[in-house]
């Protein structure tokens, strides 16, 4: 009887401390709420700003499947938050970045992302880079109006409909699949292609592959061979066995770095010149380290920036700041040119929503965007009320393995009229 | 056809890793009687080693795995001696805790010293393909199946005809009475976790030309259990055996059914050999007497 009733209290006591835990954070985040929506209400340390600092946030995967491609944005987005305390912060506040890991697990993303809505508060996040952790956060990044920017994918859900709080950096995948089957139907003068798809399980995996699949129909051509893979797996055989054993004209691949490596060696292994095209995600150094160039020289990817190796004003700048913030290794990368860009954007962006900062500022500051140049590294960067993709353009890449440098194939302007902008925009 | 016996080529590659890893745990399991989960880890530091060989000490390819695997020899004998010798008589459940603890402490210690991005090796094994019955096989997939097969034949010898082969099935058998025989059981037990940990960092070698250096390759280790378990807790063929199958299980489930399915297929088959043979294809059933 005694412990039974030692039992009861304890629940008892348990009880109302979660409900005094609910009725507190449902409180942070209706006060939250209200600052941000108050429209030029003051700048707070609920929302992460102070009169010295600006707590922003940046998610990504330290430590799980896609840290490859994951790092390197990162480390482009904290040159560009280093460059600007260098040169004393926005309005004089220091940008303090606090870093969270997604791990490429969902749970792992949401929890990183609901850390920064109220225990360590933010005036805004980029990152949340897997699409699936994207798609599960985005319902709760609408809710906190939390300006949310620059994440390495951008999914259909962010931008259909176009939402307050949400900005993205990269175009989104359906003018991705644009460009590049446009450009191989042309490149290998096959106007009705058979296509293979090689993809990952991922949700954006999902949409690239029925973006292909509506694009490639409506051309007259056919998906002769559509395989995926998990991303935490790291061998392709039995899938590019399957996609060999297609013969389709060529393929296109959304995957990570990683997988598309895994693709090339088993490629290599059937001895395949399958022509191979990847989205944005599944480009960069470490495909092409992994094979010889027989192999190598079948894969280009699209990117909307450019990688150090191709020289403009903004390239010459970008290499100047990784060597002086230690980031050197990743500038190749054009995850990293993605991360460097989207930090450019954020620090226009704090500094446009002026002394009076919070997240409703920050999010008229994004929209205030309107060319904004990048030296070259991509096309300008704009925004508007309706248009919440900074960037629209994209072009192919390959690698030249005797210079050892990546070339682009023509200029951001040959394949705008590929775009059909299924999203809008 | 033709595809099937592609898949099944595919599967004897990678499952010829899994069964020197398995290898490697059923020779520590059965001098010792250590289960060690942290065999799985041990792949992954063999392909951080010898990426370290080739990228940083700038090592031709033979000179730079012959460095791993001394280097992970010296690792497995340095484990037994500091972290296993002191738990001889404790507790399973606490010998068991210590292994899974050391898999956290690897995986920890690559990720400080290498970092957590992927990583390829500056030169590779050849990987081009061998045209043999019809069937594209890689020259790598044939080193990995052939250096398998040496492993095999060489452990088949060693335990035969050497002494301290012998001296190690001796232990295996009953610690107390080779103890009484006049063998060292403490210089036995050295030898069986040396060996089997440079047995596990060989297939991180041979698995670091394959694929990419991950720490993710861990995840791949981690079939070596199963592979030992379908193979026999105790037996060395058993154990390469497990780990073929493994492998050509999880190509024909991928190829056939999709690659999300290639775990539900491969335990399984576990389950099911596991119902009708608790010990493994290979294994014998304890006989205790009363």
């Amino acid at each position: 009887m005694q412990s039974a009733s030692r039992i009861g209290i304890a629940l008892s006591i348990a009880s109302l401390a979660l409900g005094a835990a609910a009725c507190g954070s449902s409180d942070s985040s209706s006060n939250a709420s209200g600052s941000s929506g108050g429209g030029g209400g003051k700048s707070s340390p609920k929302e992460g700003v102070t009169s010295n600092t600006i707590n922003y946030g940046l998610i990504y995967d330290q430590t799980g499947p896609q840290t490859a491609s994951q790092t390197p944005f990162a480390h482009g987005f904290m040159t560009q938050i280093d460059k600007a305390n260098d040169a004393g912060g926005i309005n004089g506040r220091k940008i303090k970045l606090v870093l969270g890991d997604e791990k490429g697990q969902v749970p792992d993303g949401i929890a990183a992302y609901k850390k920064m809505v109220s225990q360590t508060p933010v005036v805004g996040i980029t990152g949340i880079n897997s699409s699936s952790i994207q798609e599960a956060a985005l319902p709760l990044i609408e809710k906190d109006n939390m300006p949310f920017v620059g994440p390495q994918s951008t999914v259909k859900e962010g931008l259909v409909p176009v939402h307050k709080s949400v900005f993205y950096i990269v175009p989104p995948y359906a003018d991705q699949v644009d460009v590049l089957l446009g450009y191989e139907q042309k490149a290998l003068n096959k106007p009705k292609p058979k296509v293979g798809i090689f993809r990952l399980t991922a949700s954006s995996g999902i949409e690239v592959g029925d973006l292909v699949k509506a694009a490639v129909k409506k051309e007259g051509g056919s998906v002769v061979a559509d395989q995926q893979m998990d991303v935490t797996a790291t061998s392709a055989d039995a899938q590019a066995q399957k996609l060999v054993s297609a013969h389709p004209d060529f393929i296109v691949v959304h995957s990570a770095p990683t997988q598309s490596a895994a693709l090339l060696k088993s490629m290599q292994k059937l001895g395949s010149k399958i022509p191979l095209i990847s989205t944005f995600a599944g480009g960069g150094p470490l495909p092409y380290a992994a094979v010889p160039a027989s192999v190598g020289s079948t894969f280009q990817y699209t990117a909307p920036t450019s990688p150090s190796d191709i020289k403009t004003d903004g390239q010459a700048q970008m290499e100047a700041d990784a060597s002086k913030y230690g980031y050197s290794k990743d500038v190749t990368d054009s995850a990293y040119a993605i991360g460097y860009i989207s930090g450019l954007t954020v620090v226009n962006a704090l500094e446009n929503a002026g002394k009076d900062l919070t997240r409703e500022s920050l999010i008229s500051g994004l929209e205030k965007i309107d060319n904004l140049d990048t030296g070259g590294i991509s096309e300008p960067v704009s925004y508007s009320a309706t248009d919440h993709v900074g960037l629209s353009a994209t072009r192919p890449y390959k690698y030249n393995y005797s210079t050892k440098k990546f070339e682009a194939i023509g200029e951001f302007s040959d394949y705008t009229s590929y775009i059909t902008h299924a999203y809008g925009g | 056809m033709a595809a099937f016996f592609q898949y099944v080529i595919g599967g004897l590659a990678v499952g010829s890793i899994y069964g020197l890893v398995a290898l490697g745990f059923v020779l520590i399991f059965k001098s010792t009687d250590v289960f060690n989960f942290a065999q799985g880890d041990l792949l992954t530091l063999g392909a951080y080693l010898l990426f370290a060989g080739v990228a940083n000490w700038k090592l031709p390819m033979i000179p730079a795995i012959l460095v791993s695997l001394v280097i992970a020899l010296v690792i497995g004998v340095a484990m037994q001696v500091i972290v296993f010798r002191p738990m001889i008589g404790k507790p399973l459940l606490t010998v068991v805790m210590v292994t899974i603890a050391l898999s956290l402490i690897i995986k920890a210690l690559i990720q400080v010293i290498f970092g957590t991005t992927e990583k390829t090796l500056p030169h590779q094994l050849p990987n081009d393909p061998v045209h043999i019955l019809g069937l594209k096989v890689s020259e790598l997939e044939l080193i990995t199946m052939g250096v398998t097969a040496l492993c095999v034949l060489a452990f088949a010898l060693f335990f035969r005809r050497s002494k301290l082969g012998l001296q190690m099935r001796a232990t295996a058998e009953n610690v107390e009475a080779s103890m009484l025989s006049g063998i060292d059981a403490n210089r036995v037990f050295m030898v069986a976790f040396g060996l089997g940990t440079a047995i596990a960092a060989l297939g991180g070698v041979l698995m670091a030309n394959l694929q990419t250096v991950t720490p993710q390759l861990s995840a791949l280790g981690l079939l070596a259990f199963p592979a030992a378990v379908l193979g026999g807790l105790t037996s060395i063929p058993g154990a390469i055996v497990g780990g073929l199958l493994i492998g050509v299980i999880q190509q024909l489930a991928t190829g056939y059914v999709s690659g999300q399915s290639a775990n539900v297929f491969v335990y399984g088959v576990l389950l099911a050999v596991l119902l009708i043979r608790p010990w493994g294809i290979f294994g014998r059933p304890t006989v205790a007497r009363v």
